[in-house]
């Protein structure tokens, strides 16, 4: 009695209860999606406890790096406090930029201050015995006697220390008069170099990769193609993203239910899937001996997937094979679905040109595709690395 | 069928293979009625054969499957539209009942035909409709799972059948042109 108008019954009576064609790939993606809900599934489990183990890694890695970068620092401080030899000038001036952190117990160096009228770049950390221009003018060096390690040690010590530092301008004065040996001058400024982050660096890449899933049949070789950059944070450790174009080829079969004692069919799907893989990886450098570096590198990535081309072929009872095939456009990202784990090999040709190997291995996180495929690449990237952005201060 | 849903509640995957052969055509039917399209659709159908699957052992034997069924589809279906909420067409009407009385004309119509105009509507309205011209809800239990207002149900059913009548009528022109086209040639 409820609904008795005539166009609702229409589009009821057409629309209750269709005859659609059973389509055998759309239970292949159930029968995943049904593996994936099984709670005796623990591969996701140790994958996730690798993936935070390997980031918990590369961040205790970072934070011991940043501290020795430190302790370097400060150790070339005192290098260059131990080879000078502080004149301390000990005037009353009211004008003094003494601070109330001038109790600390700092090691010092003995720091003038030009007039303000000066580009002002670098920092010194206040002493006790800091003082003021006035103050300095009897005996002060001009900068061009002031030793290049000993600036440069400067700088770097009070860069890491915000918020004690004092503007100084570049042209303003130090106080040294000792003259370090040639050696020494070499070792500080190789220590500083050490702890010196690299540069911005531009790779391109070429990859094949064996790419399938815990069904596959055959071996089929992918290729990837991409544009990376990487971004150094320290000397040792970078973060690399960029995008890579990837057209997976892959193959899955097996054979489907037996129901009322008859065997199930062979089935077989031939994948070809075009993606753009945007990965974001942390690489820690492990070796370095002249041209030659070794790095570990791990993240994760994301897959766009532009185009997934399935076949699906079954064989009938009566031995005739059967072709359905689908395709769908820009149907599924998966926004950092796929972990990778990677070492590079890399030779340094010239100051702004190295090449590299890279075996990498990818496991997804997430079902990868319209049909949720647990897909997995192995392979070998080569790449052609330039640094034409110049030397990272 | 009984026996399969024993097997699938034993978690036996042959049996589970057949109960999604068995329903899917069923299944497909319903979500193809309310997904955007064919891919969203099979997603849907696969989401709501998860929770029959999971939850076959609260069925009732008693009570005929196919209903339990398409209930737990229906429902994966409205809950795949609320994720996916971004239209609001709705406003308060209350009494429009006139509208499509005369469509018995187009019976001829094949089961595309009618999805396709279904699938055509807003999301809002091709809601509505389903729930209340195909799926038997009324606009209080609609009003209900949809979180909206009784009027905006009965406005958004009313909009859905003015929309699906203009275009039957627009249909049946050019049905009525391509066969004047046709003796024209003739």
């Amino acid at each position: 009695m409820k609904n008795e108008n005539k166009l609702d019954q229409l589009f009821k009576k057409g629309l209750e209860d269709p005859e659609i064609p059973f389509n055998e790939l759309d239970w292949i993606k159930m029968a995943d999606k049904l593996d994936a809900s099984a709670p005796k599934k623990v591969r996701p489990l140790w994958l996730y406890t690798a993936v935070s183990a390997a980031a918990a890694l590369l961040l205790v890695l970072f934070w011991f790096l940043s501290n020795n970068d430190l302790a370097v620092q400060k150790k070339i401080n005192h290098n260059v406090k131990a080879k000078s030899k502080p004149a301390t000038i000990d005037t009353k001036s009211p004008d003094t930029n003494e601070a109330p952190l001038a109790k600390s117990k700092e090691p010092d160096l003995k720091v003038s201050e030009a007039p303000s009228s000066a580009q002002s770049m670098d920092y010194l950390p206040i002493s006790p015995s800091m003082k003021t221009p006035e103050a300095a003018s009897t005996e002060r060096p001009m900068l061009a006697d002031v030793k290049m390690p000993e600036l440069l040690a400067n700088r770097r010590f009070a860069a890491n220390s915000p918020g004690i530092g004092l503007s100084i301008p570049n042209n303003g004065h130090i106080l040294s008069t000792s003259k370090p040996k040639e050696q020494d001058i070499k070792d500080v400024i190789k220590k500083i170099d050490n702890a010196t982050p690299g540069k911005l660096v531009l790779s391109i890449l070429a990859a094949p990769d064996i790419t399938n899933t815990k069904l596959s049949i055959g071996k089929k070789v992918s290729s990837n193609f991409g544009l990376l950059l990487t971004y150094p944070i320290s000397k040792k450790l970078s973060v690399t993203s960029g995008a890579i174009y990837a057209r997976k080829l892959y193959d899955y079969g097996g054979t489907g239910p037996s129901a009322y004692g008859i065997a199930g069919a062979p089935w077989q799907v031939d994948a070809d899937c075009y993606v753009i893989d945007v990965p974001i990886n942390l690489n820690y450098q492990v070796f370095k001996k002249k041209n030659i570096s070794i790095s570990v590198n791990s993240g994760l990535s994301s897959y766009f997937m532009l185009k997934e081309k399935y076949n699906y072929i079954k064989v009938e009872a009566d031995g005739t094979s059967k072709l359905t095939a689908l395709e769908f456009n820009n149907q599924n990202k998966h926004i950092l679905g796929v972990a990778n784990i990677a070492v590079s090999f890399d030779h340094k040709v010239n100051r702004n040109l190295s090449i590299g190997v890279q075996p990498f291995y990818k496991v997804p996180l997430t079902g990868i595709g319209y049909y949720d495929s647990d897909l997995k690449s192995k392979g070998v990237a080569f790449s052609i690395s330039l640094s034409p952005f110049g030397k990272k201060k | 069928v009984q026996e399969i849903i024993q097997g699938c509640i034993r978690k036996d995957r042959s049996c589970q293979y057949l109960l999604y052969k068995e329903f899917y055509s069923y299944g497909m039917g319903i979500c193809r009625r309310y997904a955007l399209n064919e891919f969203d659709a099979g997603d849907v159908l696969n989401d709501g054969f998860l929770k029959v699957f999971t939850h076959i052992d609260k069925y009732e034997p008693s009570k005929p499957f196919k209903a339990w069924f398409a209930r737990i589809i229906t429902n994966t279906a409205i809950d795949n539209y609320r994720m996916n909420l971004k239209f609001s067409d709705h406003d308060d009407i209350n009494d429009h009942e006139n509208i499509g009385q005369g469509a018995a004309v187009y019976e001829h119509l094949a089961y595309k035909d009618l999805l396709n105009l279904i699938q055509n509507l807003s999301p809002a309205y091709r809601m509505v409709f389903n729930l209340y011209a195909i799926d038997g809800y009324s606009h209080e239990e609609i009003a209900g799972v949809l979180n909206i207002s009784v009027g905006t149900t009965k406005s958004n059913l009313f909009k859905a059948r003015q929309k699906l009548q203009e275009r039957l009528i627009a249909h049946d022109k050019k049905v009525e042109a391509d066969e004047d086209k046709a003796e024209n040639k003739q």
